[in-house]
Formats: C-alpha cells, structure tokens, sequence
C-alpha cells in the first residue's frame, strides 16, 4: 500500500478484527468471498454483528455462509436499509464497541458519518473499500455529491460543470472535491480516462 | 521560558488535616485570564537559592478573575515545595507562577462524560466539573476519600451536579468498581481520573478489558520530580560540567548552573523539556510519561523535569 | 494613529483597490533569500515596530473598510463561507473576547469596549457600529459570535479544536482565501486539512509544527508568513468561485503583468484560546502589485530569484504555471545580480 500524495485520501490497510474490543460491528456493502473467509475463520471475542447490505436476489454469499458461531447477521436489501439497522445497532452499542465498514466508498464513508454522530473516535472505527472504486464528489461549486464516479472528469449531477476529481478527501462529508475543469480557459475540457474502476 | 506572573497569597484555609487551600490574586493591578477545566499553573516557591516550582490544578470558577484556588496536600516525602507551602506560606506573601496550561482538558465532542477524583486529585474534576455544568453537559463525578473529614470538596461538587456526585469512603471500606463503573456506557462517553498512581493504573486496566479506546481514556497525574543518586553531567554547547545532587532534579540543577533549559509542565507530562543525550555512561532512568518505549530504548532523548542517570555521566546537547 | 480609510476601493469588478507609499513599505515581504522552501518558520508573535504589520495582534490598515465591505458582499452570496461546528460555541466567545479587546487596546481612537461584568458594550467607529450585549448570551448579538467579530477584523480565521493530540479546523471565517474551501475542509485534521499542499508532508513540516502547536501557551501567540500570488487584487479567490477568478490567470501580458500579478502574503497568527482550550488561526492576507514592489528594487530582485527558482511541484500548487515566466521576464529588468544577502528589508 502506498502512501497517497494527499494527506487527507484516506488509506485502507487490511481488515483485520480489533481484538482489543469487546464488541464487534461489521458493516459489509460489497462481496468479497477472500476477506469473509479470513475475517470469519478467526473471529473476535464477544458479540458480533453482521450488517450485510446485498441484493435479496444475490442468495447465498460469502458474508451470510459460514458465519462464526456467536455472529448476528442482519441482511439490508439496500444502502438505505442497511444504515438505518447500523443507526439501530450503534444506538444500543455500549463502549468497547469496534466498528468495521467495508465496501464502495461512497457507502463507508455514509457509516462513518453515521458513527460520527455517536461521538465514536479515530480509533473505534476501521474502513476497508472492497468493491467498486468508485468516488462520491462533492461539486465544490453547488454543492451537490455525484455518487458512482469511476473517471478523473465527471459532470456534476447538480450544475453539469465538468468537474475534475480531486484526491482531497473530506471524512464530513465522505466525498473528493471536484471542480470546474475549464474555469481557466472555457472548453478546454481533456477527454475523461477512467480509473476508479 | 514561560512567562511569568506574581500574584498575592490572599487566604490560607485548614481544609483537613494537611490538606491546605490557597487563594491567589493578582499582585498589583489587573486580572486573571480565564482558563479551561482541567488547566494547572506552575509555582515557583522561595525555597532558599534554587528554582523550586510546583504544577497544581486550579479548581475554582475558570471564569472567575480575581482570585484562583489550589489546595495541597502535604506530601510526607516532599522535597519542600508542599511542606513549605504548609509550614512557611503566609497570607500577602507573593509568589511567581507560570500562566494556566492544560494537559488535562475535556473532549468537547463528547456524549457523556465520567469524571473521577481519588483525593486531592479532585482539584482538576472540580474545575471540569464546573465547564460541564456550565454549559449543560451530560456528566457525573465520583469522589473517593480516606476518610469523612477529607471529603473536602463534596459541597461544591454536589453543588455543580446535584444527585450525581457519588462518594467513596476508604474509611468505610467503599471502594470505586472501575469494572462496573465502565461497563454498558453507551457509544461517545469519555472518563477523566486524577487520583494516586494506583487508582489511575487500576480504572485505565478495567477500562483496557472492557474494550475502551485510548481516545476516550483521560487521566492525570503529576510526577513530583524523583530525587535519587547522585550522578554527573556534561552540557556540551554551554560548555559546563557538574554534578547532580540526590535533592535536585536534573532540570532544576541545569537551571541552578544558569543555564536556560526548556520546561513547562514540570512533572514528566507535557514533553517540552525534552533534551538530545549525546552520551550517557550509565542506565537512563525514565520517569515520565511523555515518551514512547521507542524513544526510551533509542537512549537519545531524556525528559530533565523527572528522570535522571544512574551512575556515570550523561553528556547532554544543551 | 490614525488611519486614512479608502472606503470605497474594491477587490471585483473595476478592482480599484490600490496600496498607498506607506503601505507598500510595511508589505510583509515574505523572502529573506534568493530561494523559498518550506520551513517551519514561526515565531513569537510579539509587538514589532510601530507602523509596521507587526506592531499589533491584529493588524488594521488603510483597506479595513473595503475589506469589510467586500466579505460581506461574499457572504451575502455564499452564507457557507462563515461555518462552525456545534461544539465550538466557547472558542467563539474566546475569539470575540480576544479581537475586541486586542483592537479596543491597539486601536483605542477607533474600537472601544466596555465591559461591566457579562454586559459589554462595544463600539466599531469605522464601520459606523454600536453593540450591547451579554458577553456568553448568543441572543444579544445580530448573529453568532464568531461571525459577528470576524465581520469586523480584517483576514480569515479558523478556530481549530484541541483532541486527541491534534487541531481539528472545526470554525472558519473564510472570504479571501488562496483557493481552498471552508466548507469541504471544515472538521479536518491538521495534516488532512493541509493534505493537498505537496513536498511539506514529506519534510516533516506539518508534524513537527503539529507537536509545536499543541503546546502553544495562553499569552504566547506565534506567527509565521506564507505566500502565493493572484491575478488582480482579488479577496475572493476560493474554489467555490474559481470559475469567475479563473480566467484571469490566462490574461497576463508582458504589457500588464505589472499591474495584474499581485504578491499575496499572509501574516498567520496562532492564538491559544483560554476557556476552550482552542486555537485561533488568523490568516491577515496584503496584496501588493509587481508594480507596487519594483518601488523597492532590492524587492523586485529577490521576487525574481525566487520565482526563477521555484520548484514547479509548488509553482503548479500556487497556480503561477500560466504566468510564471512573463511575470520572471518582467521581473529581470530590475535584477542585477547584486548579492542582496539575507533579511526581508526593503532597502
């Protein structure tokens, strides 16, 4: 892993369980069958809550099969679903409590808000992107977030400048700044490359 | 380094059996800055020739700018600055003292915040207390004591939070259960202890168990800077050489030499004093609780307001 | 002291906003040498000579007014550039009280503050205002106290948070920035608030300033210059706006390069605050022309080495790339090649 020239991009180590918790929260969002099977082969001491946030469709996955004997798990059919049962779970969460959120960005960072709310520390909270790359970006111009950006150029879904995506990374509003490609000379707008997968 | 300010001792009160409260205002004109819960203030007392200054917590209103409060505890193996503060302390006498600095302040994104005192490690509390309440905080004290007569400040703190201030009693056999204490707090709670070496090494472990994280585990404890043997040292910019008696620390000593060394806390917190040992022919004894282990076992740093060398000489880039 | 007040100059539109002899001469150039690289160059904030931008903990000057003027035009049109996050209430009434009564103090024929007990009364001469209110009461005041003081003290603020041994930019005040957001960066942590600002993190810069800072004493503020440059006198140089500021850095010519680019520094000043335990950051900016510094030809040799000099990673980041060389070329007439030794003297 790299470290990003821009401080404020956040880095993902590998997910591993804070044996230093009592109580586990594991957010999922995406599939990724390898880290299941590592993080449920060794599971923390204490409660373990699975939040699992996958098409009804989908069926059997890596993150609902084999789950540790102790584990919750709690399917969500969709993101908004799957916030409002981590909302629930971090309501009643007591301290000792470590929360694990994996997935496309744009849906960890909404979590992370979330636990923010509860006045949960840096050190409370882990975040791994599995899934898409794709990027949130806040249109620093109308302030609208275009969600599922996988190019460099993005028109913005609120004000339709062309915006070009920064790696500056604010964790308030879970979202990379975008602004106006062209502000400096009008049309001279390069062809977009993608690379957030 | 810091500056400095004189103010008046204007009240002595007898509050329990050597514990002493002192009223301090400005000497002269002017006032009092405000300060934050949990801030200290460093006294320089007038014991014979050396600087000898001491770190006590203000416990009185941070807004009040007339007069601060502190209270001592005579400490039996003082060095003299409590005993003097005891024994030689009058009323109007002026002292000097370093401008408030907090090592121990409150999080203020905080949900829910514990605060406990053993002793008179309640004086900070007091002051942390009185910002809570202030501005309507969710919190709750717990104050243990020896005995009765040494719940001094029970009255005040049940004043700022009435019907949750609870009292530990050792006399009485009551102890503080950190296991239970800790468990089943919600999400975004934050514990603060000022009490002896024991007590804050006993919650902070029941705290380690029950999975809190570090960021919402807050103590404080002043090191009186530990005498010991006697050992030497060389300050290699300002050209000195002398020994460090078994009554100073190495700060105080640097400082009686006429050397300006970096402070500020005085006992072992803040990392302002840090020095570059250049050489040390002798084990480094570390007494503060700035450094990481790393920097302990690298043997290149030292912290001159607490820890000293046993034996030898210690070469420091001063 | 008095101050001549140039109520009317502006910094958009005709942009008729223009330094006077005095105030090109106490311009806090920023480059003691021929070359710039980061440094962790802070220092005690003390009183510096008198007439110069040093002198006070605020600096007032001949552009007060208009600047005022021109922050309020921004916030009528963007209200986000004024945040602060619920926690900061304390830092805010630390910020009012250290303003009020640093100008009530530095500036006594212009602001006055009376205070009897939590009643205040404070009077802006210049600005034409007349407060009383309740010192900690925000329903006194027309709006919050952040807000209201920072209407009224030239430069931009940030309030940062102390926790977790690391400042958090939770309040800003921020009109005439050098293009970056209050609103994106708001909440951030020392070193993500400064993420985008490249070589530094490298060098440890922020680190070491980061240990500095959490140490910062009541009573002790500190300061440190930084710099960039801006085509025409512009405060309103944020990215929020950037689409209308933009287009100007393509419009420089060897014809008006001395008119337009403008040295822009800011005297940063680093505020413990007492009951929040917060910090104030004040970010005071001056503009001054090329034109304005080829007054003092030792100046404009010094701006031509740095510039020559500069490495492109920060030329790219200050946003010079476009006219970094018309500006170096104009810049050559007055470069001799004197060895100009150290110091930022304009002589």
């Amino acid at each position: 892993m790299s470290t990003p020239a821009t401080k404020s991009q956040p880095v993902y180590p590998e997910l591993e369980w804070d044996r230093t918790g009592t109580h586990h929260i594991l957010f999922v969002a995406a599939e990724d069958a390898a880290l299941a099977r590592r993080l449920y082969a060794s599971p923390p001491a204490g409660t373990l809550t699975v939040i699992h946030v996958a098409d009804p469709a989908a069926g059997e996955t890596a993150w609902n099969k084999d789950l540790p004997p102790q584990a919750l798990h709690l399917a969500a059919p969709s993101l908004g679903d799957g916030l409002k049962l981590l909302n629930d779970a971090l309501y009643v969460a007591q301290m000792g409590t470590r929360i694990y959120l994996a997935g496309p960005e744009d849906a960890i960072w909404q979590a992370s808000q979330m636990a923010d709310g509860y006045g949960v520390g840096r050190d409370e909270v882990r975040h791994a992107q599995i899934g898409s790359k794709a990027r949130p970006v806040f249109c620093v111009h109308c302030r609208t977030i275009t969600r599922g950006v996988h190019t460099n150029l993005v028109a913005c879904s609120g004000c339709d400048r062309t915006l070009f995506v920064r790696d500056h990374f604010s964790r308030r509003l879970g979202a990379y700044m975008g602004f106006q490609i062209d502000a400096e000379v009008p049309g001279d707008v390069p062809a977009a490359e993608v690379i957030y997968p | 380094m810091s500056a400095s300010m004189q103010v008046e001792i204007t009240r002595i009160r007898d509050l329990a059996p050597g514990i002493r409260e002192f009223s301090l205002s400005p000497a002269g004109e002017g006032s009092f800055p405000v300060y934050s819960g949990g801030s200290h203030i460093v006294l320089s007392l007038p014991l014979g020739a050396r600087p000898h200054r001491n770190a006590y917590s203000l416990l009185g209103d941070p807004n009040e700018r007339h007069t601060w409060r502190i209270a001592v505890r005579k400490q039996e193996d003082s060095r003299g600055g409590s005993r003097w503060l005891h024994e030689q302390a009058r009323e109007g006498m002026k002292l000097d003292i370093a401008p408030p600095m907090n090592l121990f302040p409150l999080v203020r994104t905080g949900r829910r915040h514990i605060l406990v005192a053993g002793g008179i490690g309640v004086t900070p509390i007091l002051s942390q207390a009185r910002e809570l309440a202030r501005i309507g905080a969710d919190f709750e004290v717990h104050y243990a004591y020896r005995g009765p007569e040494f719940g001094v400040f029970s009255d005040e703190l049940e004043a700022l939070a009435p019907g949750r201030v609870h009292h530990y009693v050792q006399s009485r056999r009551e102890q503080i259960e950190f296991r239970s204490l800790l468990s089943g707090r919600p999400l975004g709670t934050h514990f603060y202890i000022c009490g002896p070496a024991g007590m804050v090494a006993a919650s902070m472990e029941a705290g380690h168990t029950l999975g809190w994280p570090e960021s919402h585990l807050h103590s404080e404890q002043f090191l009186a800077p530990a005498g010991g043997e006697a050992f030497d040292v060389k300050l290699a910019k300002s050209d000195k050489q002398f020994t460090v008696p078994s009554e100073l620390s190495l700060l105080e000593a640097i400082e009686q030499q006429g050397v300006d060394a970096p402070y500020l806390c005085r006992g072992g917190a803040c990392g302002q004093c840090e020095l570059e040992v250049l050489e040390a022919s002798g084990e480094l004894l570390h007494h503060d609780l700035y450094l990481s282990a790393a920097e302990r076992a690298s043997g290149r740093k030292i912290m001159t307001c607490v820890s000293r060398l046993k034996g030898g000489c210690l070469t420091l880039n001063l | 002291m008095s101050i001549a007040f140039k109520p009317d100059e502006t910094f958009r539109g005709d942009y008729s906003y223009r330094n006077s002899p005095v105030a090109i001469r106490r311009f806090p150039f920023p480059f003691p040498q021929d070359q710039y690289m980061y440094s962790v160059n802070i220092e005690p904030h003390t009183k510096g000579p008198a007439g110069s931008v040093f002198e006070n903990a605020f600096d007032i000057d001949e552009h007060y007014v208009a600047e005022m003027r021109d922050r309020a035009i921004t916030l009528e049109r963007d209200p986000g550039r004024c945040m602060s996050l619920p926690h900061m209430i304390d830092a805010e009434w630390d910020t009012l009280e250290l303003i009020m009564e640093s100008l009530a103090r530095d500036y006594p024929d212009l602001f006055q503050l009376h205070r009897d007990g939590a009643r205040w009364s404070w009077i802006n001469r210049p600005l034409g205002l007349e407060q009383t209110f309740t010192f900690g009461d925000v329903a006194t005041l027309p709006c919050p106290p952040f807000e209201y003081i920072t209407r009224q003290c030239q430069g931009d603020f940030v309030i940062m948070d102390q926790r977790d041994n690391d400042l958090w930019a939770d309040s800003g005040m921020i009109t005439s920035q050098a293009d970056w957001s209050l609103m994106f960066d708001v909440g951030m942590s020392f070193k993500e608030w400064h993420g985008p600002v490249p070589l530094a993190h490298d060098m440890g810069i922020f680190e070491r300033a980061l240990k500095y800072l959490l140490m910062l004493q009541q009573g002790r503020p500190v300061r440190r210059l930084n710099w960039t440059m801006t085509i025409n006198p512009r405060l309103d140089t944020s990215p929020e706006t950037y689409p209308e500021w933009g287009p100007d850095r393509t419009t420089v010519t060897p014809d008006n390069v001395g008119d337009k680019v403008h040295l822009r520094v800011e005297l940063q000043g680093l505020f413990r605050l007492p009951r929040s335990n917060g910090m104030l950051f004040s970010i005071r900016g001056y503009l001054a022309s090329l034109n304005d510094l080829a007054t003092h030809p030792r100046w404009a040799k010094r701006l031509h080495r740095v510039l020559t000099t500069l490495p492109n990673e920060l030329a790219e980041y200050k946003g010079l790339v476009r006219y970094r060389q018309t500006a170096i070329d104009w810049l050559a007439k007055f470069d001799d090649g004197a060895d100009l030794g150290t110091g930022t003297q304009p002589e």
